[in-house]
């Protein structure tokens, strides 16, 4: 019976895989539904056109550049220590970039003309076809950085690294625009969202590989290297605590800025998040959980000190994050405009099984590519240190 | 030749809210269920027995500063020099659905079974075989007139100069082309407690 059991035994990472697989065709499934289907399977109205698909567009490009960002400063700022969580970092910004694509593609009525009308008929006001833009150019220069690292070509890598990281700029800031330069939506109009997209992608980036490092450590049973553990809890403990405490200080000024004096428009919006329809989510999610306890919990608690620690915190970030972007694009929508209630929105059984299907996409993308590709980083032992101190005294 | 510029002027003294003009353009348009290119909206106003229904049909504004069309990634909305209506490609709209949001009226919205973006175009098909706006063709108390402004002598400019008009939500610099006779301060947008009959939530 042992040896039956022995003999068909399943190793758990392809029941994972399976899994994965298995959430990606129930996608496919609700993407033959949405566009073979002439029913409206959308929880989407004329009122508020876009959904959680671009939320989550949103999450994954935000997570994209905020990775880009972070492993840019081992590389390209020559912050040695970050180099180890290069390649892990800049494949984790390949990954959350495709599933980001799927979710818009998913989102878009028509996402077959996307590729060749952006080509054939550009319109250089949009932000939209610009953001495409930089994020294409954005993607091949992540593509380079990772087989640069791959080789361990590092000048190509720091290039490459430079390019991506100023494309990230262009394309997140722009990103940002999409929202900021409508000026029919009060609650995103202005400066605000380009620069506030850069400063959570920051966020995002940080609390995202914190989770995927200790998250893979964890699943495959090993104990994580101290140099990559400190590295990790540094990251927790300073950089995160650091970025939500800015992300922090800009939402208290979006909060008083969009009730001081009643604008219109705006006041609604953000009436809509504090004491409206979308406040248990605002106060419970965004702000208890996104931001305040994981904020206070690695500033003031000890236990925040481990990997446990800052897992836990990036974990709790990551969930907010998600539903912040959910209602940054709902609540810029749902303020009427002919006077009123406010317009409501709920995702349907198939825009949450599109978006469990980017998850997925992501998930397994990267559990073939943690088997495949070489993502750690080779840490040097203590002889090896030494010798490498020896020849650059020799050098010098 | 110089081009024209078309626009409208709806007389709200002269309105009865039979809806007529939206049914009429739903016909000739061949719009789908749950989708409108103008409607009219309603407000009770007063109390009994001082009470009065104010209307207030709303379209595209074909607007001249239109801020709807520069979001579209593909040039798939544009405003037509010749005779500056705003108008789809819907064989070039991606549905991305951005000018749905960016119209500051939201008078635009997403056709269910092309898959595109829709809004009011003027009738553009039965202007240029130098017909009216099925609207305007219906409206039973002639409370639409159609016409070009560029006609410095035409009735439609009269019109314009011999009644006080206003038009909608200007603040937005957007300089819409409807413009409407004896507009009724309680149907501005975004006064307080206010609640507006809207025909695509009714």
């Amino acid at each position: 019976m042992t040896g039956l059991y022995e003999k068909y035994r399943v190793s758990p990472y392809y029941i994972w895989l399976g899994f994965l697989c298995a959430v990606l065709l129930l996608g496919a499934y609700a993407t033959a539904v949405r566009f073979l289907g002439h029913e409206e399977v959308f929880g989407a109205t004329n009122l508020v056109p876009l959904g959680i698909l671009i939320s989550t567009y949103i999450f994954f490009v935000v997570t994209s550049t905020g990775l880009c960002f972070i492993t840019c400063f081992g590389h390209v700022f020559r912050l040695h220590r970050y180099e180890l969580i290069a390649k892990r970092g800049v494949f984790l910004s390949i990954i959350t970039l495709l599933a980001g694509f799927l979710a818009i593609c998913l989102e878009t009525e028509r996402p077959w003309r996307l590729a060749s009308l952006f080509i054939v008929s550009p319109n250089f006001t949009a932000p939209i076809w610009w953001m495409a833009f930089f994020y294409n150019i954005y993607l091949v220069f992540l593509v380079i950085e990772f087989c640069a690292l791959l080789f361990e070509k590092s000048v190509l890598a720091r290039f490459a690294g430079i390019g991506g990281f100023l494309t990230a700029i262009a394309a997140h800031s722009t990103l940002g625009a999409i929202f900021g330069l409508i000026k029919a939506k009060p609650f995103w109009a202005g400066p605000f969202l380009p620069i506030y997209f850069i400063l959570s992608a920051l966020v995002s980036g940080t609390a995202f590989l914190i989770f995927m490092t200790i998250a893979t450590y964890r699943v495959q049973r090993r104990s994580i290297p101290t140099e990559i553990e400190e590295l990790i809890v540094e990251m927790g403990k300073k950089l995160l605590v650091l970025f939500l405490g800015i992300v922090i200080f800009f939402w208290i000024w979006k909060v008083i800025s969009s009730l001081y004096g009643h604008p219109p428009g705006k006041y609604e919006a953000m009436m809509s998040l504090i004491a409206g329809p979308l406040s248990l989510r605002f106060w419970l999610f965004e702000i208890l959980i996104g931001l305040l306890i994981p904020f206070f919990f690695l500033l003031f608690f000890p236990k925040a000190k481990s990997s446990k620690g800052v897992f836990l915190a990036s974990l709790l970030v990551l969930i907010g994050l998600f539903v912040s972007r959910f209602d940054l694009v709902i609540t810029g929508q749902i303020a009427p405009v002919w006077g009123g209630p406010y317009a409501s929105y709920s995702p349907t059984l198939i825009e949450w099984t599109m978006v469990a299907s980017a998850i997925a996409l992501c998930l397994l993308i990267y559990s073939i590519g943690e088997k495949l590709l070489p993502l750690e980083e080779k840490i040097p032992t203590e002889g090896a240190k030494e010798k490498a101190e020896d020849n650059t005294e020799d050098a010098s | 030749m110089t081009p024209k510029r078309y626009a409208m002027v709806i007389d709200l003294n002269r309105c009865i809210g039979c809806d007529t003009c939206a049914v009429a353009c739903k016909m000739e348009n061949d719009v789908p269920l749950g989708v409108w290119r103008i409607w009219v909206n309603q407000k009770e106003k007063g109390t009994y027995p001082h009470v009065r229904r104010a209307y207030l049909p709303v379209l595209c504004n074909h607007c001249e500063n239109p801020i709807c069309v520069y979001p579209c990634p593909v040039k798939a909305t544009y405003r037509r020099k010749e005779d500056g209506i705003v108008v789809v490609d819907p064989h070039l709209c991606v549905g991305c659905k951005i000018c749905i949001v960016a119209c500051p009226y939201q008078m635009r919205s997403l056709d269910p079974i092309k898959r595109v973006a829709q809004k009011c175009n003027f009738c553009v098909h039965r202007i240029e075989a130098g017909l009216r706006p099925a609207c305007v063709e219906a409206c039973p108390t002639m409370a639409m007139v159609f016409g070009d402004l560029n006609d410095k002598n035409g009735p439609f400019v009269r019109l314009l100069a011999e009644r006080p008009a206003q038009r909608l939500k200007m603040s937005y610099g957007t300089y819409p082309q409807v413009y409407y006779i004896g507009k009724d301060v309680s149907l501005i947008p975004f006064e307080k407690g206010g609640s507006i009959y809207d025909k695509r939530e009714g």
